[in-house]
C-alpha cells in the first residue's frame, strides 16, 4: 500500500480511541420500551397460540393432574428430546401456587429437597411478585415484602436468602425459621444476598454510590452484624461453600476468600487477567475470564476507576471478551468450558446450566461433555439451569414457552 | 424480566455504552441517528436478553444488532418519520455535521455508501478480520475484500477534495 494509502489507514484507526459526542441514549428508557415490545409479543404470540390450539390436532405433550403437577406423558418427550440428552434424568413441573403464568426457579438445596423460586415482579404492572420455597415440591409464599423479592440461595435448613426492593433500595433478606429477616446492611448503600450456607452464613453484595460495591459478609454468629470481606477495588461475594470458602470479584479479578479475613485471586486463562468467580460447592468454582483489550495507541490501558483507599482499577467495560471457566480451587486449575454456560456447581465438579449451541436448553456439563436435559413440552421456546444439589442428582431451573415460564426440576 | 436480569441487562447496557456510542457514530456520522440506533439497540437487547445473556461473545452479537440496525436504517428512510407525524430533524441526511477537526473523516466515511462504509469501519476502525466482518454483514469474506476496496478508494477520493468540495458533495448514503 502506499503512503496516502497507509495514512488513511492509520487515520482510521484512530477514530477508535477518540470520543464521540454527547448522545441522548437513556438505558432507562430503552428498558421501559423494551419491556412495552415484549408485552406486544406475548401478546400477539398467544393469539397465535390459541388459533393454532383451535385447530390443532396435536401437540400437547404434558398432562396436569390433580395437584397442578404437570407430568410428561409416557413416551411423549423421548420423540423430541436431542440425542444428547441424559436417558437416566427425568423432568417435572413444580407446583404453583395460584397457577401464576410465569414462576421460575432459582435455587436447590444442597440435597435437593428444598427448592427456592420467584414469580417476578414488575415496576410497570405494578405486580410485586413473590418468593417461592418448595420442600419436598410443596410450594409457600415466603412473603417477602417489597418489590419483585428474589431468593438467590438455599440451605439443608430451608434457610433463604436474597434481595428485595423496598423503598426504592436493594435490601438483603433472610427466611428462616418461618420468619423473614431484612439484613442489616452499610448506610445508604443498597444490599443484596447472594449465598448462604448449612452452617448459616450468608454472602452477598453491597451497592454504594458512584457505582462502588463490596463483598459482604453477615457471620453466622453475629446475630445479622454485616462485615465486609478485604478486596483492593470493587469487590461482589457471590457465593459461599460449606466450608465457609467465598468466591465472587475483586478489582475485575475473580476472587477466592478461604476466610473473613483474607482472600486471593482465582487464576483467569492464559492471556486473560479480568473474571468473575460466580458460585462453588467443595472444591469446584464456575465464573468466567476475560481479557481486555487496548484501544489503538493507548499505552496506558483502560479507563481507570479510583477507589477511595483502594487501587485504581481497570473498568469493567473495557471487557472484550468472557470465556466461561471451571475452577478447582484447591488447586488452583482454571480450565475452559466450550458450547456451555453455568448457573451451578455440585461438589463433584458437574455443573448445571446451559447449552450455548444449538437449541439453548438447561444442560449439565458432565465429564467434559455438554448433556442436555429433557424437556416437558416439545413447544418450549428454551430452558434453562439455574441450581443443582452437592451430588448433581437433582437440578432445578425454568422451561419457557408461549404460556409462560414454569418451575421444572430434574432429577438424574 | 426478572429484577436481577434487569439488573444485569442494565449493568451491561451501561458498560456497553461506551463501545456503542463512538461505532454508531462513525457509522452514521450524525449525532441524532447515532443515538436513535443506539437506543434501539439497547431495546432489541432488552427484548432478546433473558435468553441470550450469557452467550459467548455477547459483545459481537450486539455489534451485530447494532450494524443491522444501520443497515436497515439506511434501507428505509421513512423510518424516521415519526408516530407524531413530524419529521426527524435529521431526514435527508444532507446537514453538514458540526465540523471539529476529528470529525473531517467521520464527514467523509458518511458520503461512503453503507455497506461499503460498514466494511471500512469494522475493518479498518474496529480491526474485525474479515472473516468476522463477513458473518456481521452477511455475505462472503470476498465481497468484505471488493467493498472495503471501494469504500477505502472513496474515502481517498473524498479526503483529497477540498474541504468545499466536500462539505458540498452531499450524502451518498444508500446503494
Amino acid at each position: 500500500m502506499d503512503t496516502e494509502g497507509q495514512h488513511t489507514l492509520e487515520r482510521l484507526a484512530d477514530l477508535r480511541a477518540q470520543e464521540a459526542p454527547p448522545l441522548d441514549v437513556d438505558i432507562h428508557r430503552a428498558v421501559t420500551t423494551g419491556r412495552k415490545r415484549v408485552r406486544t409479543r406475548r401478546a400477539l404470540t398467544s393469539v397465535v397460540a390459541a388459533a393454532a390450539a383451535a385447530i390443532a390436532v396435536t401437540g400437547t405433550v404434558a398432562g396436569l393432574n390433580a395437584l397442578g403437577r404437570v407430568t410428561p406423558r409416557p413416551g411423549t418427550t423421548a420423540g423430541v428430546a436431542p440425542a444428547a440428552a441424559a436417558p437416566a434424568c427425568s423432568v417435572v413441573a413444580l407446583s404453583v401456587p395460584g397457577n401464576a403464568p410465569d414462576v421460575e426457579a432459582t435455587a436447590v438445596d444442597p440435597t435437593g429437597k428444598y427448592v427456592a423460586g420467584v414469580v417476578p415482579g414488575s415496576e410497570e404492572t405494578g405486580a410485586s411478585g413473590s418468593a417461592l420455597l418448595w420442600a419436598d415440591g410443596n410450594a409457600r409464599d415466603l412473603h417477602v415484602a417489597g418489590l419483585a423479592p428474589t431468593p438467590k440461595a438455599v440451605n439443608s435448613a430451608g434457610v433463604v436468602v436474597g434481595g428485595t426492593t423496598r423503598d426504592h433500595h436493594l435490601v438483603a433478606w433472610v427466611y428462616r425459621g418461618g420468619k423473614v429477616q431484612y439484613l442489616a446492611g452499610i448506610p445508604g448503600w443498597d444490599t443484596e444476598a447472594t449465598g448462604v450456607n448449612d452452617n448459616g452464613e450468608i454472602v452477598g453484595v453491597g451497592y454504594g454510590p458512584h457505582d462502588t460495591t463490596k463483598a459482604l459478609i453477615w457471620p453466622a454468629a453475629s446475630s445479622g452484624k454485616v462485615q465486609s470481606l478485604p478486596a483492593a477495588g470493587l469487590a461482589e461475594a457471590l457465593d459461599v461453600s460449606g466450608s465457609g470458602a467465598v468466591v465472587g470479584v475483586a478489582g475485575y479479578r475473580p476472587y477466592l476468600w478461604e476466610s473473613p479475613l483474607s482472600g486471593q485471586a482465582l487464576p483467569a486463562l492464559a492471556g486473560e487477567t479480568k473474571g468473575r468467580a460466580m458460585g462453588i460447592s467443595g472444591d469446584w468454582a464456575y465464573g468466567w475470564s476475560g481479557s481486555t483489550k487496548q484501544p489503538a495507541g493507548d499505552a496506558g490501558g483502560g479507563p481507570v476507576v479510583l477507589q477511595p483507599g483502594g487501587e485504581p482499577s481497570v473498568a469493567p467495560d473495557t471487557v472484550e471478551q468472557m470465556r466461561w471457566v471451571r475452577w478447582n480451587v484447591r488447586d488452583a486449575r482454571v480450565e475452559e468450558l466450550s458450547g456451555f454456560g453455568p448457573a451451578a456447581i455440585a461438589a463433584t465438579g458437574e455443573m448445571a446450566g446451559t447449552a450455548l449451541t444449538g437449541k439453548r436448553e438447561a444442560a449439565l456439563f458432565r465429564d467434559g461433555a455438554v448433556v442436555r436435559l429433557p424437556h416437558l413440552t416439545a413447544q418450549r421456546d428454551y430452558s434453562e439451569a439455574a441450581g443443582a444439589s452437592a451430588d448433581g442428582r437433582t437440578v432445578v431451573g425454568t422451561e419457557s414457552g408461549l404460556d409462560g415460564a414454569k418451575p421444572v426440576i430434574w432429577r438424574c | 424480566m426478572r429484577a436481577d436480569a434487569e439488573r444485569d441487562y442494565a449493568e451491561y447496557a451501561r458498560a456497553c455504552l461506551n463501545r456503542l456510542r463512538p461505532m454508531a457514530y462513525i457509522l452514521s456520522g450524525d449525532p441524532h441517528r447515532a443515538a436513535d440506533l443506539v437506543q434501539e439497540t439497547l431495546v432489541k437487547l432488552y427484548v432478546k436478553w433473558p435468553k441470550i445473556r450469557g452467550v459467548e461473545n455477547l459483545d459481537g452479537y450486539v455489534r451485530q444488532i447494532l450494524l443491522r440496525e444501520f443497515l436497515q436504517e439506511q434501507r428505509r428512510p421513512w423510518a424516521r418519520i415519526r408516530l407524531t407525524g413530524t419529521v426527524a430533524e435529521s431526514i435527508g441526511g444532507s446537514q453538514p455535521v458540526p465540523v471539529e477537526e476529528r470529525s473531517e473523516l467521520v464527514a467523509a466515511l458518511r458520503q461512503v455508501p453503507a455497506r461499503q462504509r460498514s466494511a471500512v469501519v469494522l475493518r479498518f476502525v474496529y480491526d474485525l478480520p474479515v472473516e468476522e466482518v463477513a458473518v456481521l454483514l452477511g455475505c462472503g469474506a470476498g465481497t468484505v475484500k471488493s467493498q472495503t476496496s471501494r469504500g477505502l478508494a472513496t474515502l481517498r477520493r473524498l479526503l483529497e477534495q477540498p474541504a468545499v468540495a466536500r462539505s458540498s458533495a452531499g450524502s451518498a448514503d444508500g446503494h
